[in-house]
């Protein structure tokens, strides 16, 4: 009967709706910034600009240079975009954040800077493709050569000039283009990572500049809340294999200091390929902050599927970060050894949240600028 | 040394006890001198620090500072600086400014007295990378609309209202923070209001643009040539859009400004100390002859002659030392009371205001005590020959020692030759320093010279006093006078001394009165409208203050109102140094002959097809004439066809017909407005109505205007007057002390008049007579030769200096009444010397 | 002949120190009286006192009829202007005056009509034998025309009592010598009694009395 068959429809119709609407309303945080959805497709070069809609991102570049005479050096170039929206008028602003530092590993020196700038002619990132700028520093890409180029100084001690190139593909992490951060659906970001680039270029310490060549990682990462309740931050570990794989372990920590089941390892194959595996994360030592005074686990061993890594700092003091934010975090160079404490590898160890409140931070609380 | 030191003791020490009234008036002499020389140096400064805080940054003193050639700096450009320094840490600091003017109901200003505050606008955010950390204060919670961040010293807390008046706007700000003094970091002045750059743009309706960009170099081995490679960078870049200027510039440039103005303190308080000088000479002297015998007994039993300078040059030392720390007393007591007058006129000049303390530093006091313990020594260097070279006892005879040393003193010739030489030096021109600062060196020296020449010539004059005085046949005024016969030195220094004071208060006074009378003439001519409206921010030369179109539109449509001129003003940087462009009304001020011409234009219509006319300063200072051509910033070229005289401000200015103005400044905004009404309208009613519609606007009748510009006018020199009176007055006690040792030395003659039956009385009346004669030749030479002095402040320094051409104007009554009071004063204090003499006991020693 | 000059029981002492012990005497007009006594015998002292110039402890000074110790700081300079006049050993002519215009000073200061003074001292300049000098300065001339000048402004204004402290310790015998012969005739004319410090037997000499001072006692001889 007609009548029916249009009540169905108009249920059917009804029906869809709801779920379109709930569809949508998934798909924003309440103060207006996207969620990443599964099934997004990226297209570069746009892809490796900006993404305003979502609250947080990151262009992350860490790495291992050597230069002559057994020089080395490990690196870390940062550039962050944070959004806020403002109460009254709902317009969005966004600060820019950078972070440079330099590990003299002969030396133990470690020296480190941060920049904070609002959104405008002297800080920006592109929206059509990689072009990120923090007063003097700056990360490009190169159309034509598909050169990635990275300059940064550290005060006027240090000057950072690198040409990079990818030597494998891409990798996007996470389900369908979403990592997932915690049990929440809001807690998840895309992350986009480079996980070789051969580097090139030069280091400049002081009056002696070396000429240097290495690998690089870099991590794209953008969301509107990288925190589940009950999360505390995060380790992260970035190894590269002298065999041509890597890994990338995100170990979300909960408040009592343990895992969080949304922690994930991830194997990269010499093709690019992508594998998840189950781990076990173990700290091996700690370093207290005389500065902060948080104390780092940063010397840890993992395990996975059968393999022993011991990720060895290079110097116990890598923290940086908070003379503005009041934000300080350890991200350090390391050496990856097997079992039988044979080098196998480098790698960067991440950790965040041991001091200051970077939940607060990330959902875009004033810190300490101001805001108009 | 060991002998000198008894000497000391035992002598000059004991002379001090004794005669201590003395040596206070020496120590006093000295102290007043070195001490005006202080408190113009300290009150000079602390203008000049005041005036700085306005070309000065937010943070601590940058490296560069980046100013727009035609005004604003666009962001656009900032984004090319940052390209072309790469990855070069350096910091580019934006900033946007504007003057505006506290604002209180129901109270109008008068033009110049009205504090000015700068509301200043930059990147809080980027302002954290250069300090590090948030200063104390900083914080807030940015939820206030118009927030600014106020130093502590206004008294203020979080959520206060301020309100102020911006262009002819008043507008409701709140405050956000107070920032407190924090150590290390330069205080934010308590005039400067605060905000983030952002709202500041807004607010002033000037988005994306900056005043100017604080360029920061960060110090490291890893960029050794950081700063110079910077400054070359930006400069290249530049391409006539901006001008680059370092630190050491910016602080000459707030020199240049006030330049001129300073010197003219500088050069006054000079005078002081040299008048100064003089005088100790004489006193020391005077301590020499008096202690004669019992030098002459030192010399017999063995003191030798070195022995005896050395003692004498030792105690001119104390003296310096003393006096120049009761100098440093006054100098700062009189820098407290200078400071504010002092920075009053700059702020009316120049547009500075904060009044700063005038604070004593250690290198100001060093100074000012040298310059004590200089004079004191260099005065006391021939007395102590003389001393050295008094004959032992035995050889002394009785009569009463004249210093006769030093025959070049009583050489008048040179006088008149030193003042020929002034009459040469003052045909040369300025001396050209950097670009526009000129300097009148040679008029200085003749200046200086002529002063001097008079000095010595002016002894001249006692001769045909003496004469006159023989007019009358009193005993006491014979007697009196019978002195000016044979003058000493002492008497030539106290003519010296007198005429130079006097010559250069007359030649002040004469350049003072004829700026007046040139000032009152160039109003009367140039002041023509019934109402002038200006922003009530306007409070001085450099105020940015503006009129809106709205309000000029308002203004046009009243009906009342039968012509409106509007007059437009940009600031500009013309090789370097601050100068103005003004857009009027070229039919206008034909209509009105508004200007008066140095040199008239021989098109009657100047303003069409890119002329110009400038003004004196202008002319003088970048070295233009009538028929040159000209390039402003921006590639503008004009061709000056006049010269015109325009006392109102020293910065120059160039004019331009308005509609050139609006097209190459794009602005639509007036600095000022004349209204001519229409017959028989109420100026003053209107002039009301104006000012109850526009909070915002200052309306001046004519009247009223012409009022306040004389009394700026009269402020400016409200210093000068001061530091004149200062000046004679320590002439005139000169005068005394001269009177006092001269009596000192004739006890003798004292005792021989007091046999002859001579009264107390009648003593005291014979020095008057003395002091009197004295006086009146030093005050009539002075004044005359102050007539050449002041022609010569007004044809050569004034002119070469500011560039203004000046009617010469001699104020008789002012001068009679200088004479008169120098006379009637020297007399008074000749005839209290007298009396003191008089009541000596016979044979008193000191 | 009336008194010139009447000393009574003078006493004065200086820090405790007796200088004048008691000393009386009597000068008539026209009487002539040297004074002698060695250095420190109180003679300077007790001229002083008789010329007003200081004052006695006790005693009476009465110089031409007026009573100096009941006169006032004003008085006595009358009576110096009026009825004393002294000749220095040191001259003190006033520099900056010639020798014409320090002689008519005492007419002057009496308030005499400039011609009559001119007169006066014209007249009078010639009498010491000083005319040709009349408008030089002190300065400008020899000590015997000094002391000359000095004698005349000592009486212009016919004084009753001159004093004279040492008149020729300053000169030569022989000008020394001229000098006292002037003020012999010089006296006489005027009538004026004469009181002269000397510490020469030749000047003592010369006058009719000679009174001796020793530690502050007077001696007549």
């Amino acid at each position: 009967m007609k009548s029916k068959s249009t009540s169905q429809t108009t249920k059917g119709c009804l029906v869809i709706l709801l779920a379109l609407t709930g569809h949508l309303l998934a798909q924003t945080t309440p103060d207006g910034f996207a969620i990443p959805q599964k099934g997004h497709v990226f297209e570069f070069p746009r892809d490796h600009g900006n993404h305003e809609m979502f609250r947080t991102e990151w262009w992350y570049l860490t790495g291992h240079l050597d230069g002559a005479g057994g020089k080395r050096f490990g690196f870390q170039v940062t550039f962050f975009r944070q959004a806020a929206r403002h109460e009254t008028s709902g317009k969005v602003s966004h600060l820019h954040l950078a972070h440079a530092a330099l590990l003299d590993v002969a030396s133990g020196r470690f020296l480190h800077e941060e920049k904070l700038n609002r959104a405008g002619w002297d800080a920006f990132s592109s929206a059509t493709t990689l072009d990120v700028r923090n007063a003097n520093w700056s990360l490009k890409l190169d159309e034509g050569s598909k050169h990635i180029s990275v300059a940064a100084t550290v005060k006027a001690e240090v000057v950072l000039k690198l040409e990079l190139e990818a030597v494998k593909p891409l990798v996007v992490f996470g389900e369908d283009g979403v990592s997932r951060k915690g049990a929440n659906e809001s807690a998840a970001s895309h992350y986009l990572t480079f996980p070789r680039l051969k580097a090139m270029g030069s280091v400049k310490v002081g009056t002696q500049e070396h000429r240097v060549t290495g690998e690089a990682w870099m991590d794209h990462e953008f969301s509107s809340s990288q925190l589940d309740e009950g999360q505390a931050g995060w380790d992260w570990a970035a190894i590269q294999l002298k065999d041509g794989r890597e890994i990338m372990v995100y170990r979300m920590r909960r408040t009592d200091g343990s895992t969080d089941v949304a922690s994930t390892l991830t194997w990269i194959a010499k093709d690019g390929t992508l594998k998840k595996a189950a781990f076990d994360w173990k700290p091996l030592a700690t370093w207290k902050s005389p500065l902060s005074g948080a104390v780092y686990p940063n010397h840890v061993r993992i395990e996975t599927e059968g393999s022993v890594f011991e990720l060895r700092p290079l110097a116990q003091d890598q923290e940086q970060g908070g003379s503005i934010t009041g934000l300080p975090y350890w991200e350090g160079a390391c050496d990856v050894l097997n079992r039988n404490g044979q080098l196998v590898g480098r790698a960067f160890l991440e950790l965040a949240g041991y001091a200051g409140d970077l939940k607060q931070y990330l959902r875009g609380a004033q810190g300490r600028k101001k805001q108009d | 040394m060991s002998t000198v030191c008894l000497i000391l003791e035992k002598c000059a020490l004991r002379h001090w006890r004794l005669a201590w009234r003395q040596q206070l008036m020496l120590m006093l002499i000295l102290a007043l001198g070195s001490g005006v020389y202080l408190a113009m140096r300290l009150a000079n400064r602390a203008a000049l620090a005041g005036f700085e805080q306005f070309t000065s940054g937010i943070t601590r003193q940058a490296d560069f500072t980046i100013t727009g050639a035609t005004g604003s700096l666009s962001e656009k450009w900032l984004r090319e600086m940052r390209d072309a320094l790469a990855e070069r840490p350096v910091h580019l600091l934006p900033v946007i400014e504007e003057t505006v003017m506290p604002f209180e109901e129901g109270k109008p200003v008068a033009i110049g007295s009205g504090v000015t505050w700068k509301l200043v606008g930059t990147d809080f955010v980027s302002l954290l990378n250069v300090r590090g950390e948030a200063p104390a204060g900083l914080h807030g919670d940015g939820k206030l609309a118009q927030g600014v961040f106020v130093s502590a010293k206004l008294r203020k807390t979080v959520g206060d209202p301020i309100r102020v008046v911006m262009h002819e706007k008043v507008i409701s700000l709140q405050v956000a923070g107070v920032i407190t003094e924090q150590a290390g970091v330069p205080t934010l002045p308590e005039t400067m209001l605060l905000m983030d750059l952002p709202a500041a743009q807004k607010l002033m309706e000037r988005e994306a643009k900056v005043d100017r960009v604080e360029v920061l170099v960060t110090h490291g081995d890893a960029f050794p040539h950081l700063r110079e490679e910077t400054g070359r960078v930006l400069d290249q870049l530049a391409n006539q859009r901006w001008q680059v200027t370092g630190a050491e510039d910016r602080r000459a440039l707030a020199g240049t400004m006030t330049e001129a103005f300073r010197l003219n303190l500088t050069i006054l308080s000079l005078l002081a100390l040299f008048v100064g000088g003089y005088l100790i000479f004489q006193a020391l002297d005077g301590v020499v002859i008096r202690r004669r015998e019992e030098i002459g007994v030192l010399k017999s039993l063995g003191v030798t002659d070195a022995e005896i300078q050395r003692a004498f040059l030792i105690e001119a030392l104390l003296l310096g030392v003393i006096g120049g720390g009761l100098g440093l007393l006054l100098g700062w007591l009189g820098a407290q009371a200078a400071v504010s007058g002092v920075s009053k006129t700059v702020n009316t000049l120049y547009g500075a205001s904060s009044v700063q303390r005038a604070d004593l530093h250690t290198g100001e006091a060093m100074l000012s005590m040298s310059i004590a313990i200089v004079t004191s020594l260099i005065a006391a260097w021939w007395p102590a020959r003389e001393a050295s070279h008094t004959p032992p006892v035995h050889m002394l005879g009785r009569q009463a020692a004249v210093f006769s040393g030093g025959g070049w003193w009583r050489a008048e010739w040179l006088g008149w030759a030193l003042m020929a030489a002034a009459l040469v030096l003052a045909q040369l021109g300025a001396w050209r320093l950097s670009s526009a600062t000129r300097l009148p060196l040679a008029s200085y020296v003749a200046a200086l010279c002529w002063l001097l020449g008079t000095g010595l010539a002016a002894a001249k004059w006692m001769g045909p006093i003496r004469q006159i005085g023989r007019v009358l046949d009193r005993v006491t005024l014979r007697l009196g006078l019978s002195h000016l016969r044979r003058p000493t030195v002492r008497h030539r220094f106290a003519v010296a001394a007198l005429a130079s004071a006097v010559a250069m208060t007359a030649g002040m006074a004469i350049m003072v009165s004829s700026f007046d009378r040139t000032m009152r003439g160039w109003i009367e001519r140039s002041m023509k409208a019934d109402l002038y409206v200006s922003s009530a921010g306007a409070q001085s030369a450099s105020s940015t203050h503006q009129i809106g179109a709205t309000t000029l539109a308002t203004l046009r449509a009243m009906p009342e109102v039968a012509e409106v001129a509007t007059l437009r003003a940009r600031g500009i940087t013309l090789r370097g140094v601050p100068t103005m462009v003004l857009g009027v009304d070229g039919p206008f001020t034909r209509r009105h002959d508004a200007y008066a011409w140095v040199i008239a234009p021989t098109v009657p219509e100047w303003w069409k097809d890119g002329g110009a006319i400038i003004n004196e300063s202008f002319a003088e200072r970048f070295e233009l004439d009538a028929g040159d051509d000209l390039e402003l910033p921006g590639g503008h070229r004009v061709r000056i066809h006049g010269i015109q005289a325009d006392y109102g401000n020293e910065r120059g200015a160039v004019t331009i017909s308005e509609e050139t103005f609006r097209e190459w400044f794009e602005s639509e905004m007036a600095w000022r407005v004349a209204l001519m009404l229409k017959p028989d309208v109420d100026a003053e009613a209107v002039a009301k109505r104006i000012a109850e519609g526009h909070p915002g606007l200052s309306v001046f009748t004519n009247a009223h205007l012409r009022r306040e510009a004389l009394r700026i006018f009269r402020q400016t020199f409200s210093v000068t007057y001061a530091l004149e009176v200062i000046g004679v007055f320590v002439a005139v006690a000169g005068l005394g002390l001269a009177l006092a040792s001269l009596l000192l030395e004739r006890r003798a003659d004292l005792s021989t008049l007091r046999s002859l039956g001579m009264t107390g009385y009648q003593i005291a009346v014979t020095s008057a007579w003395e002091g009197a004669g004295v006086a009146l030749a030093g005050a009539a030479m002075g004044v005359i030769s102050g007539g050449w002095l002041g022609w010569l402040l007004i044809y050569r320094v004034n002119k070469q200096c500011f560039g203004w051409t000046l009617g010469f104007a001699i104020p008789w009554a002012q001068l009679g009444l200088l004479m008169l009071a120098v006379v009637s004063v020297g007399t008074l204090v000749s005839a209290m010397v007298g009396k003191w003499a008089a009541k000596m006991k016979w044979e008193e020693q000191e | 002949m009336s008194s010139a000059l009447t000393v009574s029981s003078l006493t004065k002492a200086y820090a405790e120190r007796p200088i004048l012990r008691g000393v009386s005497f009597h000068l008539a007009a026209g009487e002539r009286a040297a004074l002698l006594g060695p250095s420190g015998s109180g003679k300077t002292t007790l001229l002083n006192c008789i010329g007003g110039v200081d004052r006695a402890d006790t005693g009476e000074v009465i110089v031409a009829g007026e009573k100096l110790h009941a006169l006032d700081a004003d008085g006595l300079a009358r009576v110096r202007r009026t009825r004393i006049g002294t000749v220095f050993q040191f001259f003190h002519l006033l520099p900056t005056l010639t020798a014409a215009e320090n002689v008519e000073l005492p007419l002057h200061l009496l308030g005499v009509g400039a011609v009559e003074r001119e007169n006066r001292v014209r007249n009078l300049l010639e009498r010491v034998g000083v005319s040709h000098r009349a408008a030089a300065l002190p300065s400008e001339l020899s000590g015997g025309e000094m002391q000359r000048v000095a004698i005349a402004r000592a009486v212009i204004h016919k004084p009753a009592l001159l004093l004279a402290d040492e008149p020729t310790g300053n000169l030569d015998s022989n000008t020394g010598a001229q000098v006292l012969d002037l003020l012999a005739e010089i006296v006489r004319e005027t009538n004026a009694a004469l009181l002269m410090v000397t510490h020469s037997d030749e000047a003592a000499k010369r006058c009719g009395r000679v009174l001796r001072m020793r530690d502050g006692e007077l001696v007549e001889t």
